[in-house]
């Protein structure tokens, strides 16, 4: 059996928020330099630059083994992590998000002349060496239709997992959004975020019997790998990814 | 004023017929959709005006002892949650109008924001 370093939720340059030094060759750098061996890539309701990362990453000298994943944002403005089987489920499943989305709007020039928002949609969809292939026109940071369940439905639906995202934060979480966690909604994890995890307040999440996962959330390079969740596994495939988060059949996972 | 009157001066359309809403006095009011401030800050008693039409918003409504709650901007939840209401005695009424202007209109009919003396 082994036991993996994992950083299951890693913004790349196409989320809006994130920096635009998220280059797939970044991430797959900064993740082998820090130990990192498992990584899961989640834009903003976009799978559009998992390829991408997971080419720089097979092109490393043992580079980090890569999870297609999703952050899909529900209607009720909770975030939610997908990991799918494949590049192509997630982006399957990426495709029905975005296409939900409202087209990106810049700033009117009222309040352009205020803030200093973007101009045009800082969304970039990448090559695997960090090349510009196009800008995604879909407004990414906005709520998708979909409901906390229909997300998590569309998930599984897509052979994914489906993750609650930082539940420790005030936030897009599900306790900040929802005020408590809905016990019928069949998540395959919790996600306690870095900062969380310090705080030593993923104790108050175990009462849910979920899976617990802790990971950086990183929009910046230095961010990879300040939260990691151990995976005890076979080998590194999505599937063993799946029966550790289940627990099931000697594989498992903790929060490290 | 009561819930009733609070209906007929909104034009609010009530979701929950099942349910009588003559009932006590309503003075106060929170408007909110991050269902976690309401568990925090809405004043018992209260109504809760929102665009969160997910479940929880019933058990919320409960946990915070509110009257009922108006679902604003044309919002309306499930029927599995009209349902649970019902059960659970929470009247649901809704509005056309944004939260803004359902506020804004509660407001000047005499009911106030937690904190605030009626």
């Amino acid at each position: 059996m082994l036991r993996l370093a994992a950083d299951l939720h890693i913004h790349t340059v196409l989320s809006p928020c994130a920096s635009r030094a998220m280059t797939p060759a970044a991430i797959v750098r900064e993740a082998a330099a820090r130990g990192v061996e498992v990584i899961a890539v989640c834009d903003h309701n976009t799978a559009g630059n998992v390829t991408a990362v997971a080419a720089a990453a097979a092109r490393m000298d043992r580079g980090p083994f890569v999870i297609a994943g999703i952050e899909i944002t529900t209607s009720e403005e909770v975030h939610v992590l997908g990991y799918f089987p494949s590049a192509e489920s997630a982006v399957e499943a990426g495709r029905a998000v975005t296409e939900r989305l409202p087209l990106w709007r810049p700033l009117t020039s009222r309040t352009a002349s205020v803030s200093r928002g973007p101009r045009e949609p800082d969304q970039q969809i990448v090559d695997a060496e960090g090349n510009v292939t196009g800008i995604e026109e879909r407004m990414l940071a906005a709520a998708s239709p979909y409901s906390l369940s229909e997300t998590v439905d569309l998930i599984h639906s897509c052979g994914g997992l489906a993750i609650a995202a930082h539940m420790d934060r005030r936030s897009f979480s599900v306790p900040g959004q929802l005020g408590f966690l809905p016990p019928d909604v069949p998540f395959d994890g919790l996600e306690i975020s870095a900062a969380g995890v310090s705080r030593g307040c993923e104790r108050e999440f175990a009462c849910h019997g979920i899976t617990l996962i802790s990971s950086s959330d990183s929009h910046f390079p230095t961010e990879i790998g300040t939260g990691i969740t151990a995976l005890d596994v076979e080998s590194m495939s999505f599937d063993e990814l799946a029966l550790a988060l289940r627990g099931s059949c000697g594989r498992g996972c903790a929060i490290a | 004023m009561t819930l009733s009157d609070m209906t007929a001066r909104l034009g609010l359309e009530i979701l929950t017929p099942e349910l009588a809403i003559e009932g006590a006095d309503v003075t106060r009011g929170h408007a909110s959709d991050l269902l976690s401030d309401v568990l925090a800050n809405a004043p018992s008693g209260g109504v809760l005006i929102t665009i969160q039409v997910h479940m929880n918003v019933v058990a919320v409504a409960l946990h915070a002892g509110l009257a009922a709650v108006i679902f604003a901007h044309g919002m309306r939840p499930e029927e599995s949650v009209r349902r649970k209401a019902v059960e659970e005695g929470l009247p649901l009424l809704a509005s056309t109008e944004s939260t803004f202007d359902v506020a804004g209109k509660l407001y000047a009919l005499g009911l106030r924001g937690k904190g605030d003396e009626a």
